[in-house]
């Protein structure tokens, strides 16, 4: 999905606004910083969660393109996101929503009540993230990089909505299971009902290893609607750049997605590493009905990241000299190799097409290397810059056929949030 | 042919007004019987035959004379001939992989020749519209072979998009309709609406998301609405009249029974309009039902279409009608012309027809069907000459 800014200044603007702060105090409530009110003899609080995203994305070596089919090269610039949510809480229950009015398609992101039981229970109602991969389930304000890897992208469950358990029942053991009316409510590839459950544990003070599961049954589009033919509800191969290196195909039956995961976080530097693989059954979608041997899509990714300022690595990066006290805010320098591949579970024998009902899938891959810079001047600015390097498996399904890569991307972002 | 026919052939081929020539291509050169493959899971050539009906598409591999292109979609095409024993092919070099070409097209057409017992006529048929002048889709003979089993002889026909219209028209950003055939129509003005229009029977091969069909409607309705008195001035700015009934003219003088005064109304053509501007011309196509008879009329339904039948009401467009048949006879349909070229390809393919297990014809009805060709055309120039002698009345309704 591509947004595109009316006023993207305007909404970087007032966020930057709101983000100086701003207190004040009534009878029996109070503000505090970041936007927050609350009233301790209840206990209840809220605080308001914004963050914009402006994005500058430059393709140069892909292709040109033509008057009938426009190339990619170019660069273009983009609000990406402007979220805006309340989070709260009050005694065992606290709640989160969260929009974005500038995304074009569907503007809400999470809405959902969690009840905490005990410290191993909590159920969660609502629209929310479904639990299988790590980075996915980090906002993207916090992400290391512009993009999220092309595994939580692409092969990961998104937002549906549903009810989950989770908990931490023994020490350094968390655990996450839910079941959901889809895998990614606003997705064509959307299975239907879905179980997911995510394992994680504490193996080592700085050492967490994650295990996750989901499984849904998608039902292939029969008909289509309006003049448009069936669109299959496969999942898709993208990568960073935008570049579709695989169409969706026509599957049906089961879809099933198994993680793993490992993150070391030791002072400013981090390393994580993800594998997620999902598989899709797709009964009856030959092209006279016969079944077809499974697609799988496997991906898996590895990156590091160092901040060079000496600040600890956390999922919020607060820098503790900021420009604003005459430091250099906190620097980080990152880099993530990955690999997001497609084919077949069948013997591999005949034709191997690209054909969206093919018997033999015609494997296709994605690798990509991505080098990253972040810069946090204060805690609620970031400014971002990516490279990204992808090179494909499959010369003939590159962007520009025979020439499997390097295509370079560069990416750029300012990141402005509530602090 | 005498030799005063020969004469007025050489004085009409200096004055046949000459479309830009067809540029020299390996795999439109006429003169080679062509070899092409394909290579595709044989579950959905299955599938492309039993849903022949469908436009489909399928991976497969392609070679032409052993020049390989991968991953190209195919599709059934087609209308009468579509057919499941033998389908002809569309074949779209992009459809899978983003910008790939061949022979610098992004799509060719694999003609079945169903509707032929002879194989031969559509070659013929655009040869004496080039002949004429008017730009036409090259086209040459091809073995297909799928799966490494024969399939039959087919034509490689040069699809119309941008090269052919860069090339031949001398200009590509316009808006290209194909006619689809889908109800018998005369070129009547159907209203304002643009989707009485577009896309049936005029479906946007260019622009194909933002076609601005404003100025065929204004085309059409001009034909239809514009005074009697100033008729051909009305159309001039649409369209090359001259070129238009030379058009018209050719497919009577080959006998076309299902072109722009075809039996059901309009067929077999794509329509131009030039880039910026309200001019429009007709291209030829699909041109397989063509020699029917060698008596076939001169002015053949010229009445049942509102352009033609209005155009034709003037006198001086009619005479000029009738002078391009009389051209197209002396130029092109004629033995001279012709019975070399069919004694050409008829040898170039004859054995590829014979071995062709798939085509709904007998050999004995191919050999029967091109001699049967040949008499016709004899006949035929003697049937024009009697026919343009004799005076001609127009029926207007």
């Amino acid at each position: 999905m591509r947004l595109r800014p009316r006023h993207p200044g305007i909404v970087l603007t007032v966020l930057a606004f709101a983000s100086s702060g701003t207190a004040g105090a009534q009878e029996g409530w109070q503000f505090g910083p970041s936007l927050e009110l609350r009233r301790a003899d209840s206990g209840f609080k809220v605080r308001v969660n914004s963050y914009a995203q402006g994005d500058v994305r430059s393709r140069r070596n892909f292709t040109d393109g033509d008057d009938e089919e426009p190339g990619l090269n170019g660069t273009e610039t983009l609000l990406r996101r402007a979220r805006i949510g309340l989070e709260g809480e009050w005694r065992r229950l606290s709640f989160e929503a969260m929009v974005d009015p500038s995304d074009e398609g569907e503007k809400l992101k999470d809405l959902y009540a969690e009840l905490r039981v005990a410290k191993a229970l909590r159920i969660r109602g609502g629209h929310f993230k479904v639990p299988v991969s790590p980075e996915f389930l980090t906002s993207i304000a916090k992400t290391d990089f512009i993009e999220r890897s092309m595994l939580a992208t692409h092969l990961a469950p998104a937002r549906d909505w549903g009810v989950m358990a989770s908990g931490a029942p023994f020490k350094r053991f968390d655990y996450m299971v839910g079941i959901f009316e889809g895998d990614g409510r606003t997705q064509r590839a959307r299975a239907d009902r879905t179980v997911a459950a995510r394992l994680e544990y504490g193996a080592l003070k700085s050492l967490d290893l994650g295990a996750s599961f989901s499984q849904g049954d998608v039902t292939a589009d029969a008909d289509g609607e309006g003049d448009v033919g069936p669109v299959p509800r496969g999942l898709p191969g993208i990568g960073a750049s935008q570049f579709r290196f695989y169409d969706p195909h026509f599957v049906d039956g089961r879809r099933r997605r198994l993680g793993a995961d490992a993150r070391w976080t030791r002072g400013p530097v981090s390393v994580r590493g993800e594998w997620l693989r999902a598989t899709e059954e797709r009964r009856g979608q030959g092209p006279v009905f016969e079944d077809l041997p499974g697609e799988t899509g496997q991906g898996w990714v590895a990156s590091a990241t160092w901040l060079v300022t000496g600040d600890k690595k956390s999922r919020t990066i607060r820098p503790a000299r900021p420009l604003s006290k005459g430091g250099p805010g906190a620097l980080e320098i990152g880099a993530r190799y990955e690999s997001l591949r497609f084919d077949d579970d069948g013997d591999g024998a005949g034709f191997a097409g690209v054909g969206n009902r093919a018997r033999n899938i015609r494997a296709a891959a994605d690798r990509t290397f991505t080098g990253g810079l972040s810069w946090w001047p204060e805690s609620w600015v970031r400014l971002v810059g990516n490279v990204v390097l992808e090179h494909f498996e499959d010369a003939l399904l590159a962007p520009e056929p025979g020439r499997q890569g390097q295509y370079a991307t560069i990416l750029g972002r300012i990141q402005v949030q509530l602090p | 042919m005498n030799a005063r026919t020969a004469i007025l052939a050489v004085a009409c081929a200096a004055l046949v007004p000459a479309a830009p020539a067809a540029a020299q291509d390996s795999i439109y050169n006429p003169s080679v019987l062509h070899e092409t493959r394909l290579v595709l899971d044989p579950g959905d050539w299955s599938a492309l035959r039993q849903n022949f009906r469908s436009n489909q598409y399928y991976a497969a591999n392609l070679s032409v004379d052993g020049e390989v292109v991968q991953q190209v979609g195919i599709r059934s095409r087609g209308k009468g001939s579509r057919s499941g024993e033998k389908p002809g092919l569309k074949v779209d070099m992009n459809h899978y992989v983003s910008g790939q070409e061949f022979h610098g097209r992004k799509s060719l057409i694999l003609d079945n020749l169903t509707q032929d017992a002879t194989f031969l006529r559509e070659p013929l048929s655009f040869a004496v519209f080039e002949a004429m002048g008017i730009a036409a889709p090259r086209v040459a003979h091809t073995r297909l072979t799928v799966n490494d089993e024969y399939w039959g002889l087919y034509t490689l026909v040069e699809d119309i998009t941008k090269p052919f219209l860069e090339a031949r028209l001398g200009d590509k950003e316009g808006n290209l309709f194909s006619y689809e055939w889908t109800f018998a129509y005369d070129f009547s003005y159907r209203g304002a609406a643009p989707n009485r229009y577009v896309p049936v029977p005029f479906e946007p091969e260019t622009h194909v998301t933002s076609v601005d069909p404003a100025g065929l409607i204004a085309f059409i309705r001009t034909v239809n609405e514009a005074p009697d008195a100033n008729f051909v001035a009305a159309v001039s700015p649409f369209l090359d009249v001259t070129r238009f009934l030379t058009h018209v003219a050719v497919e009577n003088a080959i006998a076309e029974n299902d072109g722009i005064v075809g039996s059901e109304g309009m067929n077999n053509f794509f329509l131009y309009q030039y880039a910026g501007q309200n001019r429009f011309v007709f291209i030829p196509w699909d041109k397989d039902t063509t020699f029917v008879s060698a008596d076939f009329p001169l002015l053949h339904r010229v009445e049942t279409n509102v352009l033609v039948r209005r155009l034709l009401a003037d006198p001086a467009q009619m005479a000029a009608y009738r002078d391009a048949v009389k051209r197209a006879a002396a130029v092109a349909v004629n033995p001279a012309f012709l019975l070399p070229r069919i004694e050409a390809m008829y040898t170039l393919i004859r054995n590829a027809v014979l071995e062709d297990r798939k085509k709904p014809c007998c050999n004995e009805q191919f050999e029967l069907g091109v001699d049967g060709l040949k008499a016709l055309i004899v006949a035929r120039e003697q049937v024009i000459a009697a026919q343009s002698a004799r005076a001609v009345r127009i029926v207007r309704h």
